[in-house]
């Protein structure tokens, strides 16, 4: 008879990975399922009880499994690679040329000046995605979901990416470059970001 | 012999078929329809008899990249009181696994002239 472990048995693999910081729902839902079919094998195969099963397939595999966890914040290329990838599409350069020729040929320097485009209003934009995806994630998730939360880094760019547009800035005029980096750049995030909320709530039941 | 494609591994063969992991796992994946990050490890060991061992830490990063680029879909089921992801090619990874078939041949065949210039291929 093949032997499968319990409900019980699945959730002492999952708070073991939980403790051990796997804090993704996502990326140890994964390993619960790895770490769970090899001990039903070893139980089967070597005749052991899940307690020495599960103990002896960890001591030999643990560290290699934890090389795919994600930890908080972590800087993850690969969100980058996907962000710039997405950046380069068609549409979006349309909109990058879109933003160029706007903020060249129409004078916007009455409504933003250097002051309140470097003090306030790149600022605010920035912090307004943080506080709306914090706010996603704590309060309507509940959970953590590394596909929702690798964004952050790209986002961690922008803000400090923002700083480089100093030396830009005139005394009295906003350059249009500097607006349009920074508003492509920005929309261009939430795009994506929005892009990467309907592809996990397409697919969102797996997760849950 | 014992061979692991482990980023961290030790053993100089590794650097031989890391680069060829993403074409292993599609090949796989284009044989078998769907299959699961354990399965797909097992079934390495199983074809080579236990002599490339495909490590946690390598495959499963390669397939979410793989997932992100389009070139597989997940379905996930839940299987014996746990969530299962299945791992598919789409269509576009079903066209890029021929592609990548053809190049891996190609590097066989180069090898091949390389190091046996008189067997035949």
């Amino acid at each position: 008879m093949i032997m499968k472990l319990s409900q019980e048995e699945i959730k002492f693999i999952d708070t073991y990975l939980e403790s051990s910081e796997v804090i993704y729902s996502d990326i140890r839902q994964e390993m619960v399922d790895h770490i769970a079919t090899a001990v039903e094998e070893k139980m089967q195969l070597e005749q052991q009880d899940f307690y020495v099963a599960f103990k002896s397939y960890m001591l030999a595999n643990k560290k290699d499994i934890l090389k795919n966890n994600k930890k908080r914040w972590s800087f993850s290329w690969e969100a980058i690679r996907q962000f710039l990838l997405f950046l380069a599409r068609p549409h979006m350069l349309l909109f990058g040329v879109f933003v160029f020729f706007f903020f060249k040929n129409v004078n916007v320097n009455r409504y933003f000046s250097a002051d309140f485009t470097l003090k306030n209003l790149f600022f605010v934009l920035v912090l307004t995605a943080v506080l709306f995806q914090s706010g996603y994630i704590h309060l309507y998730l509940k959970k953590r979901f590394y596909k929702v939360e690798k964004t952050a880094v790209i986002l961690a760019f922008i803000y400090y990416g923002q700083f480089c547009f100093f030396p830009f800035f005139g005394t009295e005029e906003v350059s249009h470059w500097t607006l349009s980096i920074f508003s492509f750049l920005f929309f261009g995030y939430v795009f994506f970001f929005i892009q990467e909320l309907i592809k996990f709530h397409k697919h969102r039941f797996n997760f849950i | 012999m014992y061979i692991c494609l482990s980023k961290y591994c030790s053993m100089k063969n590794s650097q031989l078929y890391k680069g060829s992991l993403t074409t292993i796992v599609m090949k796989l994946l284009e044989e078998n329809g769907r299959m699961y990050g354990y399965e797909i490890t097992q079934k390495v060991k199983e074809i080579t008899q236990g002599e490339l061992k495909i490590t946690e830490g390598a495959l499963y990063p390669a397939l979410h990249k793989l997932e992100a680029d389009g070139v597989l879909e997940v379905e996930v089921e839940n299987v014996d009181n746990r969530l299962r992801k299945y791992y598919k090619l789409t269509e576009k990874g079903t066209a890029e696994t021929v592609n990548r078939l053809a190049e891996l041949e190609d590097f066989i065949r180069n090898m091949q002239a390389l190091v046996q210039p008189k067997l035949d291929y």
